[in-house]
């Protein structure tokens, strides 16, 4: 009972209020870089967005990570890291394991960084391929709205908790994603190791296979929306694709509701992007050697973080996307109405109201991050020929076929309402086949009509991902 | 008021150099900090505890670059569903013809493609 | 000078530099890298012209594809991390001049070209190269050409197949 209470107190109070205080710390950071010199606010919210909020929410996720596949393993998990130093009570100090996160970083940076004498004869592109990984990951966030454009302060700024807004919005997205594979290949090929390389062709391969689908899943959602850029997209599903009452409530037509494939399909591919469990085999920690075995120390840890970087993106991609971005689902504007307009509560103070639906947005971004760890916890790793299979004989026809549907009915019907028909249908097909026997693995391969392959997809591979951290274990991270 | 056309570029560009700053200064952190005690097993290839033999200069499965080529081609039909997919109400069904047209040959090519069995890996 | 122009022989010098670099290097996969390089000062270049989508497509399909692929020929060849300095033989005397005759037409073509799109400024510049007007001259003025380039990737994916599988 008390630890509900906690996870409650956790829920409700400490989680949204730290993003309530992130969404307001970048609005006036923002506020105040707009004030410097034009277009500052951009600038104002990669400090705050870029380098707090992302940085903070995937360095959380590497503890997440390890607690959360230790509650599904029935164990404690990381819990042992304290300050060896002060008073008893700071000594006593556990923090539910937060303190491991200090002392894997601090053990990363302070291990020795030694380099194989192979890797001697291309040391720069051996030192490159961790930066090159690590970098593109870190500026994906760039075209990604975290909350509303609202008027600010004495001078009456428009400022939005979005880094850059240009015309090319996903495109941005795609270009800088796809460079993400020369830090595996670079890596994989300059240490001079077969089984590197083996892995590092395995992740580029598999990078590429997936990055058409990444695409082509979107696609249907840029038709339905018209635009590319993500801020415009989550503005746009504001509005209800069927009011139930005469007040602020209906449907609203998120993306998930209008192209639950597009979503299938995109989650898939940027999950295999990502090179997490079930699609682990350029990098099986446990049994293959992956393409970063021979870095030490810190260079490995960039390899690490950008994973954990590119889990946040794609959760807040697919937030903004699929799931209203920072709009709440209905009574929004209700709200608004009833605390901010003239003669209200907060009437004038309209950070409150930015950052109340910036901490939304996080924490549908929380939400997406932990779906990622239940995957990546639940299902077996896949062979890399059903990997490429998925890819190319699954994933691409499905995506081509969503597009030509998706076009058919946003011109039959331009108010969305059967695509959204369609949508629902196959939302309550996927659910159906999820929980009626067949089990999760087969319906989320069967969304595109493929069902057959689905028992073929799965489970051959005897390697379930062993947690390569057993429990209870100090320090390392052994990921 | 006139709007710069270059505005959006400015945070992007300094989100660029940031990430490259960091990559860079994290790498850098990472041989500065760390002690430096080179031994030959240190230096030897890992391979999991075994002698390594060979090299890894070695030639790979030509599958890999099959699908390389196959990516761009596809990747190249996706870049031209973007501009079609923003204009794609205003083009209206004629549109979505001349896009049917376009992507029936490559479904061609990729079903040519599949029965010749270059997508296949399990042999 | 103004911004763009400042920013364009900063983009112009490090592209000319990036594909010397392409040239000179020895080791292929530097030179490789090297070019990824100079196709991002080209994007640059293509923000410049107010070519917005052309810029990411440059990065998107050329840095993130075409140069995968690259790599992965030279990978797969595993060419020599250092190819010996040859000497200077009839082919690339041809090569040199041939090099030297495109880059005289492209001049010519440059010269001739009309430059008006790089002197919009401010919303005029902002809408000139979208993805909706890119839209709307592919699907519409172009239209041919667009079709035409299906068959192209049909037969870049059958030469694929055709020249990996020889034996099939």
């Amino acid at each position: 009972m008390k630890r509900i209470l906690m996870v409650l107190f956790w829920m409700v109070l400490v989680i949204p209020g730290a993003f309530f205080g992130i969404s307001a710390a970048a609005y006036w950071v923002a506020y105040f870089f707009e004030g410097l010199f034009r277009g500052g606010a951009g600038v104002g919210n990669i400090l705050v967005l870029v380098l707090a909020a992302v940085m903070i929410v995937a360095t959380l996720l590497t503890l997440a990570e390890r607690k959360w596949s230790a509650a599904m393993q029935d164990r404690v998990g990381p819990n042992r890291a304290h300050i060896e130093a002060g008073p008893t009570f700071i000594q006593k100090m556990r923090l539910g394991g937060l303190l491991h996160i200090p002392a894997d970083v601090l053990k990363m940076l302070w291990k020795e960084d030694f380099m194989p004498a192979g890797a001697r004869s291309n040391r720069f592109l051996f030192n490159l391929a961790p930066m090159l990984a690590f970098a593109p990951v870190f500026v994906l966030f760039c075209v990604v709205p975290a909350g509303p454009m609202i008027t600010l302060g004495e001078q009456a700024r428009k400022i939005a908790l979005i880094v850059s807004n240009p015309d090319f919005g996903l495109l941005y997205v795609f270009a800088i994603a796809s460079l993400a594979v020369y830090g595996t290949s670079l890596a994989g090929w300059s240490s001079n190791n077969k089984f590197a390389l083996l892995g590092g062709v395995r992740a580029s391969s598999q990078m590429i296979s997936y990055e058409v689908a990444l695409g082509l899943g979107l696609v249907g959602m840029m038709m339905t929306f018209s635009t590319v850029r993500l801020f415009d997209m989550t503005e746009a599903q504001t509005q209800y694709l069927w009011k139930f009452t005469d007040g602020d409530f209906g449907l609203p037509a998120w993306g998930i509701f209008l192209q639950p494939v597009g979503f299938l399909l995109f989650f898939a591919a940027a999950f295999a992007e990502t090179k997490r469990a079930p699609f682990d085999v350029p990098e099986g920690e446990s049994e293959i050697i992956g393409y970063f075995v021979e870095y030490s120390g810190m260079r490995f840890g960039l390899f690490m973080i950008s994973e954990f970087v590119e889990v946040v993106v794609l959760a807040a991609i697919c937030t903004a996307i699929f799931f209203g971005g920072w709009h709440l689902p209905f009574g929004e504007k209700a709200l608004y109405a009833e605390l901010f307009t003239q003669g209200k509560v907060f009437y004038g103070h309209q950070w409150i109201w930015g950052a109340f639906l910036g901490s939304i947005f996080w924490l549908k971004v929380l939400a997406l991050c932990w779906v990622q760890l239940l995957i990546r916890w639940t299902f077996p790793r896949f062979r890399y020929d059903q990997i490429q299979t998925l890819g190319w004989k699954m994933l691409l026809p499905a995506g081509l076929v969503n597009v030509f549907v998706t076009g058919a009915l946003v011109l039959w019907d331009p108010s969305l309402r059967w695509l959204a028909v369609l949508g629902i249908a196959v939302l309550v097909a996927i659910v159906a086949l999820a929980t009626l026997g067949t089990g999760g693995e087969e319906a989320a391969h069967a969304h595109d009509g493929h069902g057959g392959h689905g028992a073929d997809a799965h489970g051959h591979d005897a390697h379930a991902s062993v947690p390569a951290h057993v429990s209870g274990a100090i320090a390392p991270s052994t990921h | 008021m006139n709007p710069d056309p270059l505005a959006p570029y400015l945070p992007m560009a300094v989100l660029l150099l940031l990430g490259g700053v960091l990559a860079v200064v994290i790498s850098f952190l990472a041989s500065f900090l760390g002690p430096k005690k080179p031994t030959l097993q240190k230096a030897t290839t890992f391979e999991a505890g075994s002698e390594s033999s060979g090299h890894a200069r070695q030639r790979f499965a030509v599958k890999f670059y099959v699908v390389a080529l196959l990516f761009i081609v596809f990747d190249v039909e996706a870049v031209f569903l973007y501009p079609w997919a923003v204009k794609f109400r205003d083009l209206g069904w004629f549109g979505y013809g001349e896009m049917a047209v376009f992507a029936a040959t490559l479904v061609v090519g990729l079903a040519y493609v599949w029965k010749k069995g270059a997508l296949d890996w399990e042999t | 000078m103004s911004v763009p122009d400042v920013l364009f022989y900063i983009f112009a010098v490090c592209l000319v530099g990036a594909a010397g670099m392409v040239v000179a290097s020895r080791n292929p996969i530097n030179a490789a890298m090297s070019l990824v390089a100079a196709f991002f000062f080209l994007a640059g270049i293509y923000v410049l012209l107010w070519a917005h989508t052309i810029a990411v497509l440059q990065v998107l399909v050329y840095a993130g594809a075409v140069m995968v692929l690259f790599l992965f020929v030279i990978m797969l060849l595993s060419l020599s991390e250092r190819g010996p300095r040859s000497p200077i033989t009839v082919g690339r005397i041809l090569g040199g001049a041939a090099a030297l005759g495109l880059g005289v037409v492209i001049c010519i073509v440059v010269l001739k070209l009309d430059g008006s799109a790089a002197t919009l400024t401010g919303a005029q510049a902002m809408r000139f190269g979208t993805i909706a007007r890119m839209g709307e001259l592919i699907y519409g003025t172009y239209l041919f050409p667009f079709e035409a380039v299906s068959l192209l990737l049909l037969a870049a994916i059958v030469g694929a197949v055709v020249v990996a599988k020889s034996r099939i």
